[in-house]
């Protein structure tokens, strides 16, 4: 059960602000991995929100990828079956992927996310 | 050609989510077994029945415990948004609870290196422990990514470094001094647990004695608060609360 709204989108757009505040003329290009399963629209109000100054700002979800480390098989998420309630989990600490799939080709649990985790800021 | 930076907002986010927990203790040690998770909880317990705020955060990635010892079932403990996620309270001690396991569903998640530096992150980046006394936070076995990542998150990290009398376990006590020294980490307390009467080494702050509930397959904190054994883990509290390091 999870209660409460996009508090966590919240969390990281005050941490997201305080980074780039100072920063007005560079480009801000916020990477999102896809596991983060942030909801984009309220992560940008709640920056606008915070921001003083007005950035060019662009938001990008970065697909994830993960690999197999017994068969080597990598795949994408299309490729999995994730239930709402686990992707809920996942969308907290995308590190709990590991609890609730298996490779599709082998099963093995022994899985590591190449990528589209986390969040990153890429300033220029 | 413009210079490009890449910053990682956890970073700044567990700065503001630990700007107000005013004293950390990760319980650490290179090896396993030796009652880091025992400890963890039972410390909290005393710590708070001295008035004090107490958090707990379970930060054992891959085999997180503390539910088990207060019998707590992770799935039932409903995520709770407030700037982050809000811990669990556990109201029959008054202390605020997050463990790894509410994500996992205690569902086996092996977690290799810097997958786990990844969820340590992720972690102390969502949780907003609020205003408190003090923080506690059982780690696993090892200095694993996410014990290395955590003491160089944390600005003025207090480790209790747990131990055992056997030999095995205090020669890599040594080790886990002599690393955290050069580290420049010098508030730490050294924790012998099960001890039985052996002579002790000079580094040794505290001694807990073998206590034969915890052999126990489910023992009880209540039966376990009335032991000797709890009644040095009391003192223990009692020095981090008044003693100077």
């Amino acid at each position: 059960m999870i209660t409460g709204e996009k508090m966590h989108e919240q969390a990281y757009a005050e941490a997201i602000v305080r980074e780039i505040e100072g920063l007005e003329k560079a480009k801000i290009t916020i990477i999102i991995g896809e596991l983060q399963n942030i909801d984009v629209d309220a992560l940008r109000q709640y920056i606008e929100f915070y921001l003083k100054q007005k950035n060019n700002i662009e938001y990008r979800v970065e697909k994830t990828l993960i690999k197999c480390n017994k068969c080597n098989n990598v795949f994408g998420l299309e490729k999995t079956v994730i239930g709402e309630e686990e992707k809920e989990l996942i969308h907290f600490i995308p590190e709990a992927i590991h609890s609730f799939i298996r490779c599709p080709q082998c099963g093995s649990r022994d899985i590591d996310v190449i990528r589209g985790r986390g969040i990153r800021i890429l300033v220029e | 050609m413009k210079e490009k930076k890449i910053i990682d907002p956890r970073i700044k986010s567990i700065e503001i989510m630990l700007g107000k927990v005013k004293r950390i203790l990760p319980v650490i040690s290179l090896k396993g077994g030796v009652g880091k998770t025992t400890l963890s909880v039972l410390l909290s317990i005393a710590l708070r029945e001295n008035g004090v705020s107490v958090g707990l955060l379970d930060l054992d990635l891959n085999n997180p415990g503390t539910h088990h010892i207060l019998g707590i079932n992770p799935k039932k403990i409903g995520i709770t948004e407030e700037k982050g996620v809000k811990p669990y309270k556990i109201s029959e001690l008054n202390i605020n609870y997050a463990t790894i396991a509410v994500y996992t569903h205690d569902k086996p998640g092996m977690l290799r290196g810097l997958e786990r530096l990844e969820a340590t992150l992720e972690l102390l980046a969502i949780t907003n422990w609020g205003q408190l006394d003090y923080l506690v936070i059982d780690t696993g076995p090892g200095m694993g990514d996410e014990v290395l990542g955590l003491l160089k998150l944390l600005k003025e990290p207090e480790p209790l470094i747990v131990t055992t009398p056997s030999l095995l376990s205090q020669k890599s006590t040594e080790k886990l001094l002599d690393f955290l020294l050069n580290e420049g980490i010098t508030m730490y307390k050294v924790i012998v647990n099960m001890h039985k009467g052996e002579p002790l080494d000079d580094f040794v702050t505290h001694v807990l004695p073998y206590e034969i509930e915890l052999e126990k397959q489910q023992y009880s904190i209540d039966i376990i608060r009335r032991t000797p054994f709890y009644r040095e883990i009391q003192k223990l509290a009692f020095s981090l609360l008044h003693g100077k390091h």
